[in-house]
Formats: C-alpha cells, structure tokens, sequence
C-alpha cells in the first residue's frame, strides 16, 4: 500500500506549481492540499497562503479568494471526522476550507499560523510547523500520530530487546539448551543400544546356539550389560530432564518479575489520562497475563524451537547416512504436512484472534458488571446483566466450539498424511527383513528414528494452537456456585408503594465479626425530610445507606420503611422506589443515554434529556462529537469525576424515586455546578424522603435535620442552627472547614500576589 | 389536606425547542444564520449557529442542539420535520457538512499486519483505502447490522446494513466483529 512517495517539501512544491499565482499576491508562504469540499464530498482540494491573500480552489477552481489584512481572525473548527478552516472580515465569517480528520492537523497548524501572522506580522516557516506526513526512510504516509513508519519499525529490534531482557537469566537458558542438547543426545543413542540388544542377544543364531549348548552363561554378561546401558540412559534422561525443568523455571520465574515490575514501572510513568483510558482489569492483563505469556514464550517454546529443529535436522541426516533411500520414503509426506500447517497456521492465528477478543469481551462484561454490583443491586438490574453476561460467554462458547471442530478436524489430516511416512517405512523394513538384507534389531532402531523424526513434525502442527492458547485459566467456578446469597427474599416478602417514613431502631451492624461498624443507632425519618448524614471519614456514614438499602442485613435492631421490617420487603420492591448516586460513580460501557436510561429502560429521549439537564450534564453531553451516543466505560469516551457524577445524579432523578441517596453525590463538582444541581434538587426532593452524605458542610444547610455519627453511634442531631449553637462535633467540623477555606483562600492570594 | 401533586422533571426543567414558530434560519455565506424569539423574551439574531446531533447514531433528525460561537446551547430542535422544507434542506446540509462520514457499500481487501488493518473499499463511485488501528476496537456496531468503523485518522466509515454487504465484503469484516 506504498501510497505518497513525496517528502512534505516536494508534495508542497508540486502543489504550488500547479496553481495559478500572480506577482501581485506577494510571496508564496505555503500551500497545501485538502480532499473535500465545503458539502463534504471528495474533490481534490488546495489552498495556496501568500503575503497578501488566502485562496482556495477545488478541482482547479478558484472557490475564495481572502485578503488577509481585511480579516479579524482565522479560526479552526473540529466537525464530527472532518474540519474547518475559516476566514472571519467585517462582512462576517467566510469558509477557506473542509478537509477530513486525516488532513486536519495540518489545516490546525496552518490556522494557528495564519492567525500568528495576523498578531505578530511572521510567519513560521513550514519546517517549525513540525508537520510528518511521511516516513524519511520509504516515503510512505505515516499514519494518525505516530511518528514511526509501521512498516519501517525494526520488528528485529522488539525480538533483540526481548532477548537482552533475558540476559541476566542467560546461563539457566544456555544451560537448559545444554541440558535438551544432552537429552536429545541420550535419546539418539536409546535406539542404538535398542538395536545391540536385539541383534546381539534377542534375534541372534550364535547366542541361540549358545543357549542351546549350555554356553548361556558367556553371553548374559554382555546382555546385563546392555541391560544395564538402557537403564542408565533412563536415568540420564530423567536427571537432565529434571535438571532442564529447573533451569527453566528459575529463568522463567526470574524474567517474568522481571518483566512485571518493568510493564509497572511503565505504567507509573504514564500520564493519568492515558492510564485511566484503560480499565483497571486491561492494566491488571498487561501486568500480569501478558506478561506471562511472553515468559512462557521465550523461557518454554524458544529453547523448544531450537531444540525441535536440531532433532528435525540431526535425525534426519542420521537416517540419510544409514539408507538415503529410506530417509526419502519417510520424508515424502513432509512437505505436503509443512504445507497443510501453513495453511492451517493462518486460519488458526485468525480464529484465536477472534476467541481471545471474545474472551477479553466476556471478561470485561463480567468486570464491568461485578465492579458496579451496588449499581446493578441498586437498581434490580441482576436479570438484565446475567442475560448480557450470557450473550457474551455464548459467542465466546460458539467460536470455542468453532475453533475447536476446526483444529480437530485439521489435525487428524495432518497426523494421517504424516503417518503415510511409517507404512512407507514398515514396507521397505519388512521386505529387506524378508530378504535378509536388514536385521531385526536395525528395523526397531529406524521405526524410534522415525518416531523422534516425526515428533517435531507434529510439535509444528501444534504449535500454532499452542501460541495461540496460551493463556489458560484457573477459576474456582464450584466456590462461587456453591456459595448461598446471604441476603435472600422470605417467600412471603411484601410488594408495596413506598410512602417515604424511614425508622432505625436500635441497630447494630459490623463488616467482620466482633467489631461494630455501626453501634445501636436510633432514627427517625419522616416522609419529605431531607437528613443530612455527617461525620469523620470511615464513620459508618456509608454503611448506615447501605444498610437502608439492603445491600447487607443488620446485626442487631432494624430498619423499617412505612413500618414493616426491610426484611419482609421484596428487594424489588424496596430498590425500585430507592434512587442512589453513589460516592464512586459507576458507569457501564455503552452510550451515555444507555447509562442515563438504566435507571428507566424504555423512556423516551426528552425524559433523558430533561433529567440530564436538571442534573447539569446537557452542557457538557452536548458538546461531545456524539452527544448522548457517546460510548463511555471501557475503551470508550474518557469522562472527569464531575461529568460522571452528573450523569450518574441524571440516572438517580430519571428514577423517580420515593427515597432519594446521595452518598457525596456533588463532591466532584466546582461549587457553582453544585450549587446549580442543589437548586434543581431542592425543587425535585421536595416531597421525597432525601438521605445525603456530604463531606462540603454547606450542602447540607437546608437540611431538615443533621445526624451526626460519631464512633459507630449517633452523637448529636438537629438543624444546622441547633448543632452550631451546641457547639459539639459539628460546630468542630464546620470551624475546621471555614479554618481550611480561608487558609486556602489566603495561599491563593499570596500565590496570585507573587505572580 | 396533603398536596399529592408530584412535581416531575419538566415541571422544573425546561429545555428551549425551536420550532418554525420562534426560529428563523438563513443563509449566510454559506453557514447558518439565525434569530430567535424566546418565550416572554426579546428576539436575538445570531450570524452564525452551530448544530450538534443529541443522538447522532439513532436519530439523526431529532434533538439537535442549536448553539452560538461559545457553543452554549441557544436551544433544540425536537425534529426537522417542525421546520418548513427550505430551512428543512439548509439544516441537513449543514448537518451533512457537519457529520463527514465515508458509506462503505464494498470491502475489496482487508489486511493484517502488525497489528494494523489496511482496508481498501469502495462506496457507489469512489475507492477508499484507510488504516486502522486495534481494529476490534475500532468498529462500532450501532445494531445488529449496522457499523462504523473509525480509521487511525479519525475519519468515520459506516456500513449501513452488513446483511445488504455481498457475500465476500462480508466475509472480510466478519472476523471483526
């Protein structure tokens, strides 16, 4: 696909000598071609910059012709896969040009600099623009940012790296491949001494003779010896064999650390933004699986790679020196199995292509489903997820299957044409036997030659499965399944429209045995209250919503809602009239309307919309390429802490729900979007029973009532006034944050000062 | 006596709809001109407004976002169809000019290497060849049927209906997908 073999400077020379030009435009600055037109359509586009004007022109047409001291600015707009340049005079704003998204970087730098010129009178030249349209090396285009030709990077230079990598491990490596050497030596002298055996002592007319005479005992010594030879070569195999899994596993265990803090250390090192583009569970298979697999690769197939083949090579001349015509018939079917695995290796690198990606898709679900559990929980979704969970596990099972009917289907050929070798080899055995031209003992040494001959034969047939396979799995399937749910509806669980009157009586809960997160806690909440929920971190602020959400059952005492226990509610019930937005926002992958509309499945846009404006996400939702179809969550559109927070306050309102949770619901927004969203709120909340957790005092003012909570247990209620009049824990929380907020406000001041 | 009346969303939010009633478009050196007329409010006229699809992928006449050179949302259009046919054509050609997008109707080649995809396709007239990059990641399904596909660019191509692809471009995003 060897595409623009012109240097940047070459393409613009060409260019700028096939548009018209006059003397009296001025200098020529630069020039540059785009490739559609102002409706979007293909044309071959080209805008030429002088001293005194801009022009543009589309398939040789002048379409403008701009003066630039005329103009007020040049202004450069992204569209959605394409881009504007513009003019803007005292008539009003002119277009210079449309390109797609492959040429807009250029269009960008051409616009800052024509916009330079305006302020400053210069021009930067074309070679500060650092504008890399293609490789120096072969000329072809280099594509979207990167600055190596993909086709040009040394693939030699990974594999070189990969191999310095290993060098601190390099005497284990060398010496496993001794070892193998060692083993493979042993295992070419077993049929050799196979052969003294049964020529010498087995199929042999003096030793019968002897045996019949009576003269055994001349010959056992020579036969124990041999004996003996064979027992040993067992054991020198076994040993080196041990020896080289040792070897192995210390080079192995070594480099995959390795490896590990490197990738770690790798991650550290990126910016935030780059990092929180992947989802903890991708990084975690960086650092661990692939990782893993790499070790594998270099430790356990390389030295196998070299080792198979120089059996390969090293049976294959033994057999050549011994009867070249033999070697021939058993080599006959070779190239047609080398051949049949190439075919083979193509088909079956794209089909495990396809079955990792299903498997990374089905792990990600179930990743993204189990980190947002208090979502799903929350909002009864369970049903929903454990169909998405079962769609995506079935298209990994179907391509499995798929795969797996493929590889048995292939491999049995492959193994049937390889074994056409033997028959040839029993053939011409037995006949020469027959003839007695061959002894019995030399046709069992070559039937195990060609056994060791055909062995990396048939490692090759595997080993593009084994590549591509390498990442095996141990789940403990049986301790999830055989788990119970520990919170369970009782068959006789009531259904009912919630009013709102929250009451706790004396409850106690812990997360461990023994230790009280929460310590008999008395409330009472009445239908329409807003409760502010306060105290130091790790309070058991969280835990007491979790609680009236029954994401856990109490230890001691209860909660009741309109009365009856939360224990003798549906959970359906109970969690579809309870709205929450949580202190850490979870949003699913899929479109932000998705996650907006999770609460509410099948309402229509102006609900969503309306919601996503009362909760202040509309602004920023609108000003996305694909506003409310944007894909969030993983590999999707990155969003900050407060843009989640909103759409998930847009999911909680679109709910409608009788019991409203805001669990730091506004904590990551400046305090302007809060107090925007607080206004909105204040109004919706109105007749709802309202719980929120704020860490920001001053959100909590309006408040019908605070509940402090102080070492698991309720240490003061009452209205903002009453508690600041008391002068206890309260009082000592909002004076520490006034404390802080000036502070801050004068370390502002100084900074802006020094400036 | 308790007041039952709920208050509901649109009761407290209101979103401006533009409409053939309160919204005049024009144009205006081949951009979109517009004035305005706010309920209970003076008329505004803005030079040049910009349009943004709510839900580019699903329902690309409905709630578009009309908004000024700050990008502040002036208001929405609920559908086109509330306009008259000739501001009607003049807001479809912006959003046409807007939303660059390559319909692929024929995949003539599809090529692996290095972890990239060079693809070479063709819509009713012209061929196209692009790179892609991760190319699993980098194909959208909207449905079942239908596809984008965002090249190392940024540049958007979309396969409006896969089951229309014939049998041998299909076969080359099958793996894909």
């Amino acid at each position: 696909m060897k595409k623009q073999l012109l240097t940047p400077e070459k393409k613009r020379e060409k260019l700028i000598k096939r548009l018209p030009y006059d003397n009296d435009d001025g200098v020529i600055i630069t020039a540059f071609s785009h490739d559609i037109d102002e409706n979007g359509e293909l044309a071959d586009g080209a805008v030429m910059i002088t001293e005194k004007y801009v022009t543009s022109y589309i398939d040789g047409k002048l379409i403008s012709k701009i003066t630039i001291s005329d103009c007020e600015k040049f202004d450069y707009r992204m569209l959605v896969g394409a881009c504007e340049l513009t003019a803007t005079d005292k008539e009003g704003e002119h277009l210079i040009c449309r390109a797609s998204a492959s040429e807009c970087e250029m269009i960008a730098k051409n616009a800052h600099r024509l916009q330079m010129y305006k302020e400053t009178g210069k021009y930067t030249p074309d070679s500060e623009l650092k504008i890399v349209t293609v490789c120096p090396k072969c000329g072809r285009e280099l594509k979207g940012r990167n600055t190596v030709c993909v086709k040009c990077a040394d693939k030699k230079s990974m594999f070189l790296r990969l191999f310095k990598m290993s060098l601190p491990y390099k005497w284990y490596i060398i010496g496993s491949i001794v070892l193998f050497a060692a083993g493979f030596a042993l295992s070419l002298v077993g049929p050799y001494v196979n052969k003294l055996l049964v020529d010498g002592y087995i199929d042999n007319a003096a030793v019968k003779e002897a045996a019949r005479s009576g003269g055994l005992s001349t010959v056992i010594g020579g036969f124990l010896l041999t004996i003996l030879l064979m027992v040993l070569l067992r054991i020198g195999s076994s040993v080196i064999t041990s020896l080289r899994n040792l070897a192995v596993m210390q080079a192995g265990t070594g480099l995959i650390v390795d490896l590990r803090s490197l990738v770690f250390e790798k991650i550290q090192q990126l910016s935030v933004k780059k990092v929180s583009r992947r989802t903890s569970g991708e990084l975690m298979r960086r650092v661990t699986g692939d990782t893993a697999m790499i070790e594998n690769f270099v430790v356990g197939q390389m030295p196998n790679i070299v080792t198979q083949a120089v059996l390969l090579v090293a049976v294959g001349i033994i057999l050549f020196i011994y009867d070249p015509f033999l070697a021939f018939l058993i080599l006959i079917p070779v190239p047609l199995c080398l051949f049949l695995i190439y075919l083979s290796n193509e088909f079956f690198r794209t089909i495990y292509g396809r079955q990792w990606e299903a498997e990374a898709r089905s792990g990600s679900v179930l990743f993204d489903i189990f980190s947002g559990i208090r979502v799903v929980k929350a909002y009864r979704t369970e049903k929903k997820e454990h169909d998405r969970f079962d769609k995506a596990a079935a298209e990994e099972r179907d391509i499995s299957i798929k795969n797996e009917t493929m590889f048995n289907v292939v491999d049995p050929i492959i193994m049937f044409v390889l074994n056409i070798g033997s028959l040839f080899l029993m053939y011409y055995t037995g006949s020469k036997i027959l003839g007695r031209t061959m002894t019995l003992g030399d046709a069992a040494m070559l039937s195990t030659y060609v056994t060791l001959i055909y062995g990396p034969i048939d490692w090759i047939a595997y080993l593009p499965r084994l590549l591509s396979n390498t990442i095996t799995r141990v789940v403990k399937v049986f301790d999830i399944i055989d788990e119970k749910p520990d919170i369970a509806d009782k068959a006789d669980a009531q259904n009912f429209d919630i009013n709102g009157d929250i009451e706790i009586n004396d409850l106690s809960f812990g997360y461990d045995e023994g230790v009280d997160v929460l310590k008999h806690i008395n409330l009472s909440i009445k239908k329409g209250d807003m409760v502010g929920i306060v105290g130091r971190s790790g309070v058991g602020k969280s835990t007491l919503i979790n609680l009236i959400m029954r994401m856990y059952d109490p230890d001691g005492g209860s909660i009741k809602i309109d009365g009856v226990d939360l224990c003798d509610i549906s959970q359906s019930c109970l969690r579809s009239q309870i709205g929450v937005v949580l202190q850490e926002t979870f949003l699913f992958k899929g479109t932000i309307y998705d996650n907006i509309a999770y609460a509410k499945p099948g309402c229509d846009p102006e609900t969503v919309l309306a919601a996503s404006k009362a909760a202040g996400a509309h602004g920023f939702i609108m000003r996305l390429p694909d506003g409310y179809d944007t894909v969030i969550g993983e590999n999707g559109h990155t969003l900050s802490g407060g843009e989640r927070q909103r759409i998930s306050i847009a999911r909680a309102l679109l709910h409608d729900p009788k019991i409203l949770i805001l669990d730091e619901a506004t904590a990551s927004l400046d305090t302007e979007t809060e107090k925007n969203i607080q206004d909105t709120l204040q109004k919706l909340i109105k007749d709802r029973t309202t719980i929120a957790i704020a860490h920001r005092l001053s959100t909590l003012r309006n408040a019908t009532f605070l509940v402090v909570l102080d070492k698991g247990t309720v240490a003061e209620t009452g209205t903002h006034e009453e508690l600041m009049r008391k002068k206890g824990i309260y009082y000592g929380l909002v004076m520490a944050q006034r404390q802080m907020s000036s502070r801050n406000k004068k370390l502002n001041l100084q900074k802006a000062n020094s400036i | 006596m308790e007041d039952t009346k709920k208050t509901t969303l649109s009761d407290v939010i209101k979103i401006e709809y533009l409409n053939s009633e309160n919204a005049v478009f024009a144009d205006k050196n081949g951009f979109i001109s517009m004035k305005y007329k706010p309920e209970n409010s003076d008329e505004k006229e803005y030079d040049r407004v910009f349009l943004h699809r709510g839900f580019p992928n699903e329902l690309t006449d409905k709630y578009i976002s009309v908004l000024d050179r700050d990008n502040n949302e002036i208001g929405m259009i609920r559908d086109l169809n509330d306009f008259g046919d000739s501001a009607k054509a003049l807001l479809q050609r912006e959003l046409k000019r807007k939303y660059h997008v390559f319909t692929i109707r024929k995949i003539k080649s599809v090529k692996e290497k290095y972890g990239y995809s060079y693809w070479n396709v063709t819509d009713e007239t012209t061929e196209r060849e692009f790179t892609v990059q991760d190319t699993y990641k980098s194909i959208t399904k909207i449905t079942a049927d239908r596809v984008y596909v965002t090249d190392i660019d940024g540049n958007r191509y979309e396969i409006p209906s896969l089951s229309q692809l014939d049998r041998r471009s299909a076969k080359r995003i099958e793996i894909f997908l």
